[in-house]
């Protein structure tokens, strides 16, 4: 009991107390925001609103001391952009296939008219 | 309960109460629900090929952190540290379908550049063959000479020079006799279409000069409907001083710069590439 009861404090101390300032992490969180935007992910994208979200709320816990949620938020904020970045990939390759799709059915069309 | 362990209790308590909350956190379901529904996705995700395929390293991430969070939702205090591992557990698993999504797409991008070339391949056979069997019409031949028109690499064309088409737009005595004698042509050939070409030289500005070619071009197109050929099978278009026949040095070479240029389609109405 002394013993489960000692564990839980120590967890507790190391989950809360000790969180060192997540400064790494903020920069990478950054850079993972700025990536996704410039592979053309807009503010409105559900993802990348999100990370910005996080990050920002981040920043703010950082700047007042509680490195823990910090530290969580822009975890989150980091992998949030980088779904931003990969759904912003997928729409322009599927707008480069659907081009490609359209120029194949303008030939294919342009064939057929030919005896 | 002795008193150690009563203060141990407390201790909890103003640890916990000191311990950083996080109200931004999302807990509307419950944690065990959370981990059920992740713990089903994960198998979903590792029994997927494309995904394995495209971001192993993606389907690792998201099964450590799964595990993670199941270690800590065991312990007083681990909530909100399970929530955010499942929550990142999430996250590394819609990137790994995403990732698949797009090399899915790149790999069909492929496919769709192949299928393009091979008809573009196809296209150009068609378009020379039509091309050869007119350039082999002893008929057709005589009836291009009568208006004047050349054989080329693109086709038969007919080109109009500045004493046909005047500064002014005006077309001379020759010009209307070869433009009256293509419009009876077309009129017995409704399927081919024709390309009106205006060329300028090159003093000026290419904005001027375009809008100098366009009017030469315009000028015979309109003679051409003025004849009976329909609007929807010309073509007109400014060259500016792009394609010069000669050099722009001197005036004479300028003169026979400016001149409007009609390319007869083939058989079946197709105009080559511009």
């Amino acid at each position: 009991m002394h013993r489960l009861l000692l564990l839980s404090i120590t967890l507790l101390l190391a989950a809360c107390s000790s969180s060192p300032q997540p400064t790494a992490q903020l920069a990478l969180s950054e850079a993972a925001v700025a990536q996704a935007q410039a592979v053309g992910s807009h503010a409105e994208d559900e993802s990348l609103a999100q990370a910005l979200r996080k990050l920002e709320l981040a920043h703010a816990a950082n700047a007042s001391g509680d490195y823990y949620n910090a530290r969580l938020l822009s975890e989150q904020a980091e992998l949030d952009a980088r779904l931003a970045e990969a759904q912003a990939l997928i729409a322009k390759q599927q707008q480069i296939n659907q081009r490609l799709q359209q120029r194949i059915d303008a030939l294919e069309q342009a064939l057929e008219q030919r005896p | 309960m002795s008193f150690r362990v009563s203060l141990a209790v407390v201790g909890l308590g103003v640890l916990l109460s000191g311990c950083a909350q996080s109200p931004w956190q999302e807990q509307s379901q419950p944690l065990a629900a959370v981990l059920a529904e992740r713990q089903a996705a994960q198998q979903e995700l590792e029994r997927n090929p494309q995904a394995l395929q495209a971001a192993p390293r993606d389907v690792v991430r998201a099964s450590e952190a799964l595990m993670r969070a199941e270690q800590l939702s065991g312990h007083v205090g681990g909530e909100v540290e399970a929530r955010h591992f499942a929550y990142l557990s999430a996250r590394y698993s819609a990137l790994a379908y995403s990732k698949a999504q797009l090399l899915e797409l790149e790999r069909e991008q492929t496919l769709l550049e192949r299928q393009r070339g091979q008809l573009h391949v196809s296209l150009r056979a068609a378009r020379l063959s039509s091309w050869q069997s007119d350039a082999l019409d002893a008929a057709l031949t005589a009836k291009m000479q009568r208006i004047g028109a050349e054989q080329t690499d693109q086709g038969w064309l007919l080109t109009l020079d500045s004493k046909a088409v005047q500064a002014n737009g005006e077309l001379n005595a020759h010009g209307q006799r070869s433009l009256l004698r293509l419009a009876q042509f077309l009129e017995s050939n409704p399927q081919r279409r024709v390309r009106i070409a205006g060329h300028s030289d090159n003093q000026g500005q290419t904005e001027s000069l375009r809008l100098q070619g366009n009017r030469y071009a315009r000028q015979v197109a309109e003679t051409l409907q003025a004849l009976g050929v329909s609007s929807s099978r010309l073509q007109v278009l400014s060259y500016a001083g792009d394609k010069p026949r000669v050099a722009n040095r001197s005036s004479a070479g300028q003169q026979l710069n400016r001149r409007v240029e009609l390319l007869l389609s083939d058989a079946q109405g197709h105009l080559p590439a511009r």
